[in-house]
C-alpha cells in the first residue's frame, strides 16, 4: 500500500462518519425500549465507556510511536505467525461481511419505504462497486472523501430546528428508567452504535506525527454522542414516549413531519443523503479488513479489495428479511464488540511484556 | 478501461428507471372518508369515499366503496376508476360520526404503519355522512377537498377547531396522560363549516365541545395565545381582545386522595365591543366588568371540566402535570384518567382591560 499519509485533524471526519450510520435512525425507539422513561440519559455512560477505549487506543499509539499495531503483534513472540495469520484471515473475512450487511440493512430499510421495487441484492452489487474504487484509493482519498461527505451531511442537524415549536419538556415526565426491558441487552445494543472508533488502530502509519494525534478522534466521537443525545432528545420531546416505543424508525417519521410551503417530503431526500455516510461506514471496515487481509496475502490492493467484497457478499446472500438482517448484524456488532475492547488491551499487554523484557 | 468505466455508469444509471411512476397515470387521492354502515345487509362494514383532481377537467372525482378493513378499499376503489390510486399525496381524512364512537385507531394505525402516507395528514370528524359531504356539488366551490383542508387551517389558526394530523393524534392516544382531540366539520346548506372539538376517550368520540367554547378550551391548553374573545348574556355582550395570556398550572397533592390543580390565566387586552348598560368611561365599571369577564371565562372551564369528568377522560392533558408530581408507582397506580373525579380543580382567571377603544 502507499506510504502517503494524512494530516491527523481527518481523524475527527473519519471517526464520526464510520461510527453514525442506519442505527441513528432507530437509536430513540431502541433507548425508549430498553431504558424505558428518560433513556436518553444512558448515551452519557456509554459514550463514557467508549471514550476510554479511545484512550486506551491513544495509549497504543503513544508507546508505539506510531508504528503499526501488526508489527506489535508479528514481533512479540516467534512463531506468533502460526496464530496471528489465520486470525488475521478470519478478522479480515469478518469485516467484510460486518460492513457488507452494515450495506444491507440500509438498502433494506431504503427499499422498504422509498423503492419497494427495487432488488435488494442488485442495489447492494452497486453500492460495492463504489466501495470498492474508495477503498483501492487508499486511506488518504477516503479521508478526504469522507471530510467532503461530511460536510454534505452534517447541516443536517440544523433540521432539528423545525421542531422547536412542538418540542415540549413534559413528555419527559420526571421518571427514570422505568418501564425498561433488559438493561443490561440494551446497554451492548448501545455501544454498538458507538462502534467505529476501533478503526483508528489500523491507522498508525498513516497519520503524520503530530503532537496530540488523538484529540481529533475524541472530538470526532464527542461530536457523534452529541448528535445521537440531540437527535434522542428532541424525539423524547416531540413524541409521547409510548409512542416512541410504537415507532420503528422514530428519526424517518421525524424527518416525514417536516413540511415547507414550497416543499414537502423531503425525508427520501434527506435519507439518501445519508447513504454518504453510510458510504464511509462500510468503506472504512472494507479498508481495515484489506489491510489486515494484505498481512496475510501477498496481493494487490485491487485484487484483494475484489477478493473481499465478493466473499462478504457472498456469505450474506442468504439473508433478506428485515428479521434476518436485523439478527445478523445485532451478532456480528457483538463480536465486533468483543475485539474493540479485547484487541487493544491484547496489544496493550503485548507492548508491557516487550518492555519488561527489554528492562530485564 | 473506459469500456469497463462505460458500462459501470450505465449500470448505475438503470436502476433509475426500475420504479418509476407516470404522474398522468395516477390517481392522487386527495381527501379520505369513512363511516361505518349501521343498517342495511352491509351492516359493520366500511363505507369508504375519495376523492381525487382530475387534471383534464380540473375537477375531482368521487368514488366510493363498500368493505370490511380500511385497506382493502384501495382495491375496490381503483377498478372504478382508470388512474393508478396512489395514497402519498393524501391530506386529510374524514370520520364519519357513527365510526368514531366505536373506535378509530385500526384506521389510524393503518396510515401510521404505511410509509408512503405522511403523518401530517389532517384528520377530522364529519357530523353528517362523509359520502355525502364529499360528492355534494357545491356550486360555489371549485374543489371541495381544497375547502376543507384550507378551512381546516384557518380555523385551527383562529383556535377554533384543533389542528389534528395522523401524528398528533398517535402521540396522545398512546399517551398515557392525556386523551386524544379531533374538530369536527359538518355539511351545512350553503357549504362547509366547522364544529367545535371533539372529545375521545381512548380512540373512541365521547363528547363534542361546541364552537363557542372551544376558545376557552384553548386557553387552557396554552395553544390560544392571543385573539379575540366574546363573552355573552342575556344582557351583555363583550368582545374582548386579548394581546398577552399567561397560563399556569399547580399540582398539589393532598394527604389523602386529594388532589389539587390550580388552574391560573392572566391576561391583558383591549375591549373592542360592548352592548349592555355599564359605563365604560367610569373606572369602577370598568372594574366590573372585569369580574364580570373573569367570572364568566371560570364559569365555562368549570363547564369543560365538568364535562371531562362527567366521561372520566382528559383532554387538556392534566395528567402530564400531575406525572410531574408523582413518582412512578403512583402515578400507575392512579388509573388515569378514570381517578379525574378526584382532581378539584380551581380556576382563576385574571382579566385586565387596558384600553376600550378609539371612542368614548
Amino acid at each position: 500500500m502507499q506510504t502517503e499519509k494524512f494530516k491527523p485533524f481527518y481523524l475527527f471526519f473519519i471517526t464520526y462518519m464510520t461510527q453514525t450510520s442506519i442505527v441513528l435512525f432507530m437509536l430513540p425507539n431502541m433507548i425508549a425500549n430498553y431504558f424505558g422513561y428518560n433513556g436518553w440519559l444512558m448515551i452519557i455512560p456509554i459514550s463514557v465507556f467508549a471514550m476510554i477505549q479511545i484512550g486506551l487506543i491513544a495509549g497504543i499509539y503513544y508507546f508505539n510511536k506510531g508504528s503499526s499495531i501488526f508489527q506489535t503483534i508479528e514481533t512479540s513472540f516467534s512463531k506468533v505467525n502460526i496464530i496471528a495469520k489465520p486470525l488475521y484471515l478470519c478478522l479480515s473475512i469478518f469485516w467484510s461481511v460486518l460492513s457488507i450487511t452494515v450495506a444491507k440493512q440500509y438498502v433494506h430499510v431504503m427499499k422498504f419505504l422509498y423503492f419497494p421495487q427495487t432488488n435488494i441484492q442488485w442495489f447492494v452489487l452497486l453500492t460495492l462497486i463504489l466501495t470498492y474504487y474508495l477503498v483501492t484509493s487508499g486511506i488518504v482519498t477516503i479521508a478526504h472523501v469522507s471530510t467532503l461527505f461530511f460536510f454534505l451531511s452534517a447541516p443536517m442537524i440544523f433540521l432539528l430546528i423545525y421542531f422547536v415549536p412542538d418540542f415540549s419538556f413534559l413528555q419527559f415526565s420526571t421518571f427514570v428508567f422505568n418501564e425498561h426491558n433488559d438493561f443490561y441487552g440494551g446497554m451492548i445494543e448501545l455501544y454498538t452504535a458507538f462502534l467505529g472508533f476501533e478503526v483508528t488502530l489500523f491507522m498508525f502509519p498513516y497519520i503524520k506525527k503530530e503532537k496530540k494525534v488523538f484529540k481529533y478522534v475524541f472530538w470526532g466521537h464527542l461530536y457523534t454522542t452529541l448528535l445521537y443525545l440531540s437527535v434522542t432528545i428532541f424525539c423524547y420531546g416531540f413524541n409521547s414516549f409510548q409512542q416512541l416505543n410504537y415507532q420503528v424508525y422514530p428519526v424517518i417519521n421525524l424527518l416525514q413531519y417536516i413540511e415547507f410551503d414550497f416543499i414537502e417530503r423531503l425525508d427520501s431526500g434527506f435519507f439518501i443523503l445519508f447513504y454518504l455516510k453510510l458510504i464511509i461506514t462500510i468503506t472504512m471496515y472494507i479498508w481495515i479488513s484489506l489491510v489486515t487481509f494484505k498481512r496475510v496475502v501477498m496481493w494487490s490492493a485491487q485484487r484483494s479489495a475484489f477478493a473481499l467484497l465478493v466473499v462478504g457478499y457472498l456469505v450474506t446472500l442468504p439473508f433478506v428479511t428485515k428479521n434476518e438482517l436485523t439478527s445478523l448484524l445485532s451478532l456480528l456488532a457483538k463480536v465486533q464488540i468483543l475485539i474493540s475492547i479485547f484487541l487493544p488491551l491484547l496489544v496493550l499487554t503485548i507492548i508491557f511484556l516487550k518492555r519488561r523484557r527489554k528492562h530485564v | 478501461m473506459s469500456r469497463i468505466l462505460l458500462i459501470i455508469l450505465i449500470l448505475l444509471v438503470l436502476p433509475g428507471c426500475r420504479d418509476q411512476k407516470i404522474v398522468e397515470e395516477l390517481g392522487f387521492i386527495h381527501t379520505i372518508g369513512y363511516e361505518l354502515i349501521e343498517e342495511g345487509e352491509n351492516s359493520g362494514k366500511l363505507e369508504v369515499t375519495i376523492s381525487l383532481p382530475v387534471a383534464e377537467t380540473l375537477k375531482q372525482q368521487t368514488i366510493t366503496t363498500v368493505v370490511e378493513t380500511s385497506k382493502e378499499s384501495r382495491i375496490f376503489l381503483s377498478k372504478k376508476t382508470d388512474k393508478n390510486l396512489v395514497s402519498g399525496q393524501v391530506r386529510s381524512i374524514l370520520i364519519g360520526e357513527k365510526l368514531a364512537e366505536k373506535g378509530v385507531w385500526d384506521l389510524i394505525d393503518t396510515f401510521y404503519r404505511d410509509p408512503v402516507s405522511r403523518p401530517t395528514v389532517k384528520l377530522s370528524i364529519v357530523k353528517s355522512n362523509p359520502k355525502q359531504l364529499l360528492s355534494k356539488d357545491y356550486p360555489e366551490y371549485k374543489m371541495v377537498d381544497t375547502v376543507i383542508e384550507n378551512l381546516l387551517k384557518k380555523e385551527a389558526r383562529l383556535n377554533t377547531i384543533p389542528e389534528m394530523d395522523i401524528h398528533k393524534f398517535a402521540k396522545d392516544y398512546l399517551d398515557d396522560a392525556i386523551d386524544p382531540i379531533a374538530p369536527i366539520i359538518l355539511q351545512s346548506e350553503d357549504g362547509i363549516m366547522s364544529d367545535g372539538i371533539g372529545l375521545f376517550s381512548g380512540d373512541q368520540l365521547k363528547t363534542t365541545i361546541p364552537a363557542i367554547q372551544a376558545r376557552i378550551f384553548f386557553l387552557l391548553t396554552g395553544e390560544f395565545k392571543e385573539g379575540d374573545l366574546l363573552i355573552k348574556n342575556e344582557e351583555e355582550k363583550v368582545l374582548f381582545s386579548f394581546l398577552t395570556n399567561k397560563r399556569s398550572i399547580d399540582v398539589t397533592l393532598g394527604d389523602k386522595e386529594e388532589i389539587d390543580v390550580k388552574l391560573s390565566i392572566d391576561f391583558k387586552g383591549f375591549l373592542l365591543e360592548y352592548q349592555g348598560n355599564k359605563d365604560i368611561t367610569n373606572e369602577k365599571e370598568i372594574e366590573a366588568l372585569e369580574n364580570y369577564i373573569q367570572e364568566n371565562i371560570e364559569n365555562q372551564i368549570r363547564d369543560i371540566l365538568e364535562t371531562m369528568k362527567e366521561h372520566q377522560i382528559d383532554n387538556l392533558g392534566l395528567g402530564k402535570y400531575l406525572k410531574q408530581k408523582m413518582d412512578y408507582q403512583t402515578w400507575k397506580n392512579l388509573d388515569w384518567p378514570k381517578t379525574i373525579d378526584r382532581v378539584n380543580v380551581t380556576p382563576s382567571v385574571t382579566v385586565k382591560i387596558i384600553d376600550t377603544g378609539m371612542v368614548k
